[in-house]
């Protein structure tokens, strides 16, 4: 069911607007909505009513601080969905308390972040500059930009090993005032000082281009070393890493200091994500010095009690009244089932929410979705498996409203898969011999309560049919809806055409089909048939203008009989997976036997078949749920929603508070 | 050859090909989402999810190949069947193989462009899976026919 929203203006004395607001967040009945014409006078107006702290900080100290703050173990926090537990008077109180210090904390945080990862660069690049020095093993000089004097030039730098000899010829060949010296090596280059003549200058220099000589300046990355020797220089590297070192862990040492205020950091964004919210709102709502106003979406059943607050907090000074919505605006949906219904709304959230002139087709959903899903994965063990998990968050943990309602689903979905389970015989992949505990004595390879066997005799047969009879029932459901959606909204030849013709052709057309099976007049039923497949001639080429051509559309019309052939095959899909549940379990448990029986101890043989079997059906656990889930869903947007749903809709998005880090116990 | 050894080769081509699909579908898939998963870590579960569809079409062969070993009773003194039956069972398990590996195949096309699409819009994930899994209708059908071929044949 969609809850009806209703359209309406608030307007009052400006000096209510805070104490206003707070109620409206508390309720979150409201979507406030922008209108131009109404904020256009209201420049001017914005203020930071609240004095909000910089989200992005608090969030930057929140991950800064997280991985050195003490964890809560797995279950724990899994039963919390990884939120702070604590009541609203608690966090206010916390935050309170820590609004003082909070500046402080943030920025000793930004200061230690700049400052660790400066640490962490040093002390990455240190062992490389002393691994580049250790290269210069032969160079006794110290470090300088350059060596040259009044006389010779000197330039150092590198070759590839594979032209030193030549290098080293053509330079002595040059002159005998030439001094090569070779001052270190490393694997893919060898370092030279070349220190020549300025006389002989240019012709160094050509030689040197030939052969690749690349020139360096000792002193880049070491600009804190000029003039010292290597040795030195050395030992000063291994002195400050070591400085280094220790800085960084007493830098971590302060971070873990500081991780204990995670919490209240924590708090401190979600108040402030609050207050950020309040603020940007009004730049939707129209305020001068004395008044405001706005328009919003209502929740049509909670106003009559904000009504009520309203007179009785403002005695008159703020009013509600509803208005008509602007041309061309479309209410946004609001989807408000009923506990059990409710938890499919996400199935239908997934593949798009109703439009304005759209039934909500959750009920329908929750249906078909329990029936289907619990077919195909058809299994007590695994459905017991998600029962008992989804109860025991459910009793232990603390969650909001959506994440239980998941969990519920899940629930459900467990029921369901139990039930089917309980109809096709699957627990845990077993046969009746291997499990004669519930095995029913009075029919062979039957347990109790099991209505077919899936994997002998007729069952597979009987099973395709009731997954093609649970097709063929949610595609008449489908046109039924669409007649009745179509007929609300006023197109009355259009539900009468569409939906009501084919539902009638293919009703007749089956029973034909099935006449002599379940002892009908075949021949009425064939008459039936071809009255409607006329029927459908007719109404399908109501649109076509043209005479002559409007017997050819009717019989293109008519040809839409394979797209429903094709959607109700599509639903063998249950039995094939109901079916793939139990024989990969049967075969997994099968493997487990006949390798138990290969081992020469039967400690070991027990051993092996335990490890098997778990690791069996985790697999075929997942692969099943996987796939019912799915394929359960599909059916539901390919070939039920096809027939009257296209969806579209825009989601209803009160303001109310939303919390990313707490959870308030109330 | 004799009907038993044409049944377990069908058997075997269903479990082979059917696994084969599934693995390049996975492979597919998978990679893309790897791919992906260096940009958002945050999507591991939607990724996981997307990338596991192309794994029905495996299980589907190792079913059919079960049914067909089960059916010839390989499972406790084996049965000595017609090579008519056996030639039977052999196509089964063939069908059932080839509708796998393409289905298979080509469905990790489409969930590896799928999480190509929720990478850039989270809101698309749904949509990608039903897309994903009109491919694999395809592999549902060789597997309903291979389902009543097995069954209808007469040991």
């Amino acid at each position: 069911m969609k809850a009806d929203l209703q359209k309406i203006r608030v307007t009052g004395l400006r000096k209510h607007y805070k104490l206003l607001m707070q109620e409206l967040h508390r309720a979150g009945v409201m979507e406030i909505t922008h209108n131009d014409k109404l904020t256009a006078a209201s420049a001017g107006h914005y203020d930071d009513h609240y004095g909000v702290f910089d989200l992005a900080r608090i969030q930057f100290a929140i991950d800064f601080l997280k991985p050195y703050a003490p964890t809560k173990s797995k279950i724990e926090s899994m039963l919390s969905g990884g939120k702070l537990v604590m009541s609203e008077e608690d966090a206010k109180a916390r935050l309170k308390e820590f609004s003082g210090s909070s500046e402080t904390i943030i920025s000793q945080c930004e200061e230690l972040e700049g400052h660790i990862v400066r640490l962490e660069n040093e002390i990455h690049k240190i062992p490389e500059q002393q691994k580049f020095l250790d290269t210069l093993s032969d160079f006794s000089a110290e470090l300088q930009p350059e060596y040259d004097t009044e006389q010779t030039k000197t330039w150092v730098g590198k070759v590839t090993p594979d032209q030193v000899k030549a290098f080293e010829r053509s330079l002595s060949e040059l002159s005998n005032l030439v001094d090569v010296d070779q001052i270190g090596r490393e694997k893919l280059a060898h370092y030279y000082r070349v220190t020549v003549l300025r006389k002989i200058e240019s012709d160094a220099r050509e030689v040197l281009n030939e052969y690749g000589f690349e020139k360096m300046d000792l002193t880049n990355g070491f600009k804190d070393f000029i003039g010292q020797p290597i040795h030195e220089v050395k030992k000063s590297l291994a002195r400050r890493l070591t400085e280094h070192q220790a800085d960084l862990e007493t830098s971590k040492e302060k971070v873990k200091e500081l991780s204990v205020h995670v919490e209240d950091l924590k708090i401190l964004f979600d108040f402030n994500s609050w207050r950020k919210r309040k603020n940007d709102l009004q730049h939707d709502i129209f305020q001068s010095d004395h008044v405001f106003a706005f328009e919003a979406w209502g929740v049509n059943k909670a106003m009559p009690d904000l009504k009520k607050w309203v007179k009785n907090a403002f005695v008159g000074e703020v009013s509600i009244d509803e208005i008509e919505p602007q041309e061309g605006e479309e209410a946004p949906t609001y989807l408000k089932n009923k506990w059990g219904v409710r938890f499919y709304e996400p199935l239908v959230e997934m593949y798009g929410l109703p439009k304005a002139t759209e039934f909500d087709p959750t009920p329908f959903v929750s249906f078909f979705f329990f029936i289907f899903f619990g077919l195909c994965l058809s299994d007590v063990g695994y459905g017991a498996i998600l029962t008992f998990v989804s109860t025991y968050f459910l009793l232990f943990g603390k969650f909001n409203r959506a994440a239980r309602d998941g969990l519920l689903l899940i629930l459900f979905c467990g029921i369901s898969a139990m039930i089917g389970g309980v109809i096709l015989g699957g627990y845990f992949g077993m046969t009746p011999e291997q499990f004669p505990l519930l095995a029913d004595p009075s029919r062979e390879g039957f347990f109790y309560g099991q209505l077919l066997n899936p994997m002998s005799g007729s069952g597979p047969i009987l099973f395709l049919t009731v997954s093609l009879a649970l097709g063929f029932v949610q595609i008449l459901f489908g046109l039924g809806v669409d007649f009745f959606q179509r007929w609300k909204n006023g197109d009355i030849v259009g539900a009468l055409g569409d939906p009501a013709s084919w539902a009638f052709f293919l009703v007749s057309l089956t029973l034909w089909g099935l006449a002599d099976l379940i002892g009908l007049d075949k021949k009425l039923m064939g008459n039936l048939s071809i009255v409607g497949a006329v029927l459908l001639m007719i109404t399908q080429s109501r649109n076509q203008k043209n005479w002559l051509l409007k017997p050819i559309f009717g019989i293109l019309g008519l040809y839409n009989i394979t797209s429903y052939l094709s959607d109700l095959l599509s639903y063998s899909r249950i039995m094939a997976l109901g079916l793939a549940t139990g024989v990969v379990g049967f075969a997994m448990n099968m493997t487990a036997g006949i390798l138990g029986d290969m081992m020469p101890h039967w400690i070991l043989s027990l051993i092996i078949g335990v490890i098997v079997i778990i690791f069996g059906h985790t697999l075929n656990f997942g692969l099943s749920l996987l796939g019912a889930f799915i394929h359960s869903g599909r059916l539901q947007f390919i070939e039920f929603f096809g027939k009257f749903y296209e969806g579209g809709g825009v989601k209803f998005k009160p303001f109310k508070r939303e919390e990313k880090y707490l959870y308030l116990d109330s | 050859m004799s009907g038993i050894v044409l049944a377990v080769i069908g058997a075997a081509m269903a479990a082979v090909f059917g696994g084969a699909g599934s693995s390049i579908g996975i492979g597919k898939a998978g990679a893309k989402g790897a791919g992906v998963l260096a940009e958002k870590p945050n999507l591991f579960g939607k990724i996981l999810v997307l990338s596991a569809l192309p794994g029905s079409q495996g299980v589907y062969g190792l079913l059919i190949a079960i049914f067909i070993l089960f059916k010839v009773g390989m499972f406790g003194g084996a049965a000595d069947i017609s090579v008519e039956a056996g030639q039977q069972l052999m196509w089964a398990g063939i069908l059932m193989g080839l509708a796998g590996l393409f289905s298979g195949w080509f469905q990790g096309g489409v969930v590896a462009s799928g999480i190509g699409a929720m990478a850039r819009d989270e809101s698309l994930t749904g949509k990608a899976i039903v897309l994903a899994v009109v491919v694999e209708t395809y592999a549902i059908f060789g597997l309903l026919v291979a389902l009543l071929i097995a069954n209808a044949v007469q040991i």
